[in-house]
């Protein structure tokens, strides 16, 4: 796997700012606005005054005319955590180069963007659980490490997109981008490991990569279908009414992920490997509302 | 329907095994090839909904079936060569004839003779359940009547090309005995009767050939001879031929020879016997459709001294004449000297009471109880006409003969070769016991023929035919009818020949050119076998060359060109329905 980018394409990456619909709160004050109320300078909103609060931030003039104790509430800048993560399992070695390749070069581009805008950075791998994963890091100097650890990823194993978000959501609490980044042929279904992300308030991302012959497969006759994940088998006679089915199955599957992510307001982007990748990152995510 | 290259049975045997195993292989389960893809996931949606079974799918795998039994089906019956119409197709049985004349070994473009593209044809119309009888123009009846396909061809293997005969007599009324045909190439003209089909196999060719070959005896120098060639070259281009001639094993004439189109030219090349033997020409050249009429034999006995006793009281001419040919020893005698002694007697005007039992020719005799005088004399006469085939009279040049005299006698036991215009016998012969004897029925003395060049020829080709030479016969490939005394017949060079005799007649099989030695009592007879002359040799014209296209090839003769095309068409159908799954 090749995760060498040229300057020119690094530089265009840097200019990029990651958009996020919501703004989370951050360890660190950096360039992304989390919607965090603390000592910052920017009004934000009122709150009904609590036993406890700072009576700094009562608003006295709201007291003057509606009789009542508000607390005034600022908007502080803070950085956010941005979770990438990948699909190793063995379905993303389909393609030339490999979904998995493709889904790397995409992990390496988001990584470098966030870490030269100083946010914090980790990517996990996950297949039918939580594989391995890097430290939280920040910093553009970092991304020669995370060049080290993409490249080591090989695919292998099931997808169980439910068990490894599950793991996840259990080890860190923290709330942040989350970018899924799949081929999402998971035979326990999307919906629940999504959920979950949805639910610990992360700002979830998706990116479907996909290939020629997902869409259209190309084999033909009598033939013995063997799973790549599970290693099960199906003998097959292929015949355009099968073939017909089939593409609409798979139309099917990427409406119903497409109209999940539409449902509940996640980004969605389906790019196939068989696009530049340079355009996928310049164009396809500007398209997406991931870059601005 | 009949097949060509095998039996109806071969073909039907075939075809149900190969039947069998395409069913076998067919229904046998294979191992399907395995195809990784990344996740069953949708395939199982697929393959595990109920979908609607459209007909295609139905009839799919039976459509299929069939293709994969009928394609080959149809490549086994094109290779069994299928004719719709051959032997007892018209409902009767069907007489084949083919023309076995020289010029069918002419070689055609597609590397067979033109015998050989009529035999295949024969056999391809033979197979089928009529009976089916062949014959050709030089054998007769070689076969059948039968349906056995390999008993015409071994009977077709034993025969070939030859002298052609008649077309034959026995088919003059075809059509009630069933169908006829006739395969030729047309170049022998044959009158052919109607309601007889005619396929022709004739295509254009060049040709040279060697058309007539002779030797003779030089009578102005003794031990001489001279061969006679004539060359002929039958194409459309003038062609440079190397012509060599050899004479007992010793080359004498090697030379190139160039030859316009249509030409025909002649060469006599004077030459020393010595020993005698064979004298063979040959030419060698391009582009030669027939190669049996390259060379040409002669024959050239020994030349032995021979005695001969001049009965006579006085006759210069012929004892001048004689005295000339150094081969001979001559001794004149008085009538009243005779006795019988050794070697050929001539008796000149006169005979003995009985006939000679040695070789003897009698010149005007007088009556005698054993050749009485029938009528009497023609005066005066002339040399008419003569059948130049016997040897005694071959090359005679009578034409300006001159008689005062002509004995007109009573030749029951003669065979008259040369006649005057009103039809009296000139010249005789006979060969009690083997013995030759000849007669001639006029004076020597009396008329021109002492001064004339015919003289000599005459008495030289009489006294060669006695004993001095073999008599040599020149006859084309093919039966021979011999003398009814041959004993046994041997290739000069080569081995014996078998002799059939069917009744009175002797006969041999004298295919292959070349010098043939048949054995008599009375000494040995020498065949000269040539298949040159200009009429089998000129192979690049024929009476039947616009027949060719309609009359050659039946319509069903490409009828396996057209199963192959079905078959490749339904293969092709079965390709693309099975890879692009139209049908399903």
């Amino acid at each position: 796997m090749s995760l060498r980018f040229d300057n020119d394409f690094l530089k265009k990456l840097e200019y990029l700012h990651i958009l996020s619909k919501r703004v989370f709160a951050g360890q660190f004050r950096a360039e992304r606005i989390a919607r965090k109320r603390g000592s910052g300078l920017e009004f934000a909103d009122h709150r009904p005054y609590a036993m406890g609060d700072d009576f700094r931030h009562i608003d006295w003039r709201a007291y003057q005319r509606l009789d009542r104790l508000l607390l005034r509430m600022f908007e502080e800048e803070q950085d956010m955590p941005v979770y990438l993560f990948i699909d190793t399992s063995r379905s993303m070695a389909e393609g030339s180069p490999s979904k998995l390749d493709y889904a790397c070069h995409v992990a390496a581009a988001l990584c470098y963007i966030g870490l030269s805008h100083l946010d914090r950075v980790a990517i996990l791998t996950w297949k039918d659980r939580l594989d391995a994963e890097t430290p939280t890091r920040r910093g553009k100097g970092q991304i020669f490490r995370i060049f080290d650890f993409l490249t080591a990823l090989e695919p292998e194993g099931r997808t169980d997109l439910a068990e490894s978000i599950r793991a996840f959501c259990a080890r860190r609490k923290q709330r942040g981008v989350a970018v899924v980044i799949s081929d999402f042929l998971d035979p326990s279904g999307h919906e629940a490991g999504l959920n979950a992300l949805r639910y610990f308030q992360h700002d979830v991302f998706l990116v479907h990569v996909t290939s020629r012959t997902d869409a259209e497969p190309a084999v033909a006759g009598d033939i013995r279908m063997v799973d790549s994940e599970s290693g099960e088998a199906r003998d097959v006679e292929l015949t355009p009414a099968l073939l017909k089915g089939y593409r609409r199955a798979w139309q099917q599957h990427i409406d119903s992920l497409a109209a999940y992510c539409s449902k509940y307001d996640i980004g969605y982007v389906r790019t196939p490997i068989e696009e530049p990748f340079e355009d996928t990152i310049l164009q396809v995510f500007r398209q997406g509302r991931f870059l601005a | 329907m009949t097949f060509g290259a095998f039996s109806g049975w071969v073909v039907a045997g075939l075809a149900a095994g190969v039947a069998a195993v395409v069913t076998a292989l067919f229904f046998m389960k294979v191992r399907h090839p395995r195809v990784l893809v990344p996740s069953l996931l949708l395939w199982r949606r697929v393959l595990d909904e109920d979908r609607q079974v459209s007909f295609w799918e139905r009839v799919r795998k039976a459509v299929s079936y069939a293709l994969a039994v009928l394609v080959p089906l149809l490549v086994v019956l094109a290779l069994g060569r299928p004719e719709r119409h051959a032997a007892g197709s018209a409902g009767g049985p069907l007489t084949i004839v083919l023309d076995s004349s020289l010029s069918m070994l002419a070689e055609r473009p597609d590397g067979r003779t033109r015998w050989t593209a009529a035999r295949d044809r024969a056999l391809a119309l033979a197979g089928g359940d009529a009976d089916v009888t062949l014959l050709t123009t030089a054998d007769g009846i070689v076969g059948g009547p039968t349906s056995d396909r390999e008993a015409l061809r071994v009977a077709l293997n034993r025969v070939g090309p030859a002298e052609p005969g008649p077309f034959p007599s026995s088919l003059r009324s075809p059509g009630e005995g069933g169908q006829v045909l006739f395969i030729t190439d047309g170049v022998t003209p044959y009158d052919v009767p109607a309601g007889v089909r005619v396929e022709s196999v004739f295509a254009t060719a060049s040709n040279a050939a060697i058309t007539a070959f002779d030797v003779r005896r030089d009578w102005r120098t003794p031990g001489r001879y001279e061969a006679y060639v004539e060359l002929a070259n039958y194409s459309d281009e003038p062609r440079q031929l190397t012509l060599t001639v050899d004479a007992g094993g010793a080359r004498i004439f090697d030379r190139a020879v160039t030859i316009n189109a249509d030409e025909i030219v002649r060469q006599a090349l004077p030459f020393d016997a010595g020993t005698g033997g064979v004298v063979r020409a040959a030419i060698a050249g391009p582009a030669d459709a027939v190669k049996q009429d390259d060379e040409a034999f002669a024959w050239v006995a020994s030349a032995r001294p021979s005695v001969v006793t001049l009965v006579t009281r006085r006759n210069v001419p012929l004892e001048t004449l004689l005295a000339f040919d150094g081969t001979v020893t001559v001794e004149r005698i008085e009538p009243e000297a005779w006795a019988s002694r050794p070697g050929i007697v001539v008796f000149d005007r006169w005979a003995p009471a009985r006939p000679p039992e040695q070789p003897a020719l009698f010149i005007a005799p007088p009556a005698m109880p054993w050749l009485p005088i029938a009528a009497g004399p023609e005066r005066p006469a002339v040399w008419a006409r003569a059948d130049e085939s016997h040897p005694a009279v071959r090359g005679v040049d009578g034409r300006t003969l001159r008689f005062d005299e002509v004995l007109a006698y009573d030749l029951k036991d003669w065979s008259p070769l040369a006649f005057t215009a009103r039809g009296t016998p000139l010249v005789a012969v006979r060969e009690p016991g083997g013995v030759g004897h000849a007669l001639f029925a006029f004076d020597l003395t009396r008329g021109n023929i002492a001064n004339d060049p015919a003289f000599p020829v005459l008495v030289g080709d009489v006294l060669e035919w006695f004993a001095r030479t073999p008599p040599v016969r020149v006859e084309q490939p093919g039966t021979v009818r011999l003398p009814p005394d041959v004993t046994a017949v041997s290739r000069v060079g080569g081995g014996a020949v078998t002799v059939n005799r069917v009744g009175d007649v002797t006969v041999a099989d004298l295919r292959q050119p070349g010098v043939y030695l048949a054995e008599r009592p009375s000494g040995q007879v020498a065949i000269a076998i040539n298949a040159g002359t200009r009429a089998s040799s000129n192979v690049r014209h024929s009476s039947r060359a616009d027949a060719a296209g309609s009359e050659a090839p039946p319509a069903s003769a490409g009828l396996w060109i057209w199963l192959i095309a079905v078959a490749v068409a339904l293969l092709s159908v079965e390709w693309y329905t099975w890879q692009r799954r139209v049908t399903v």
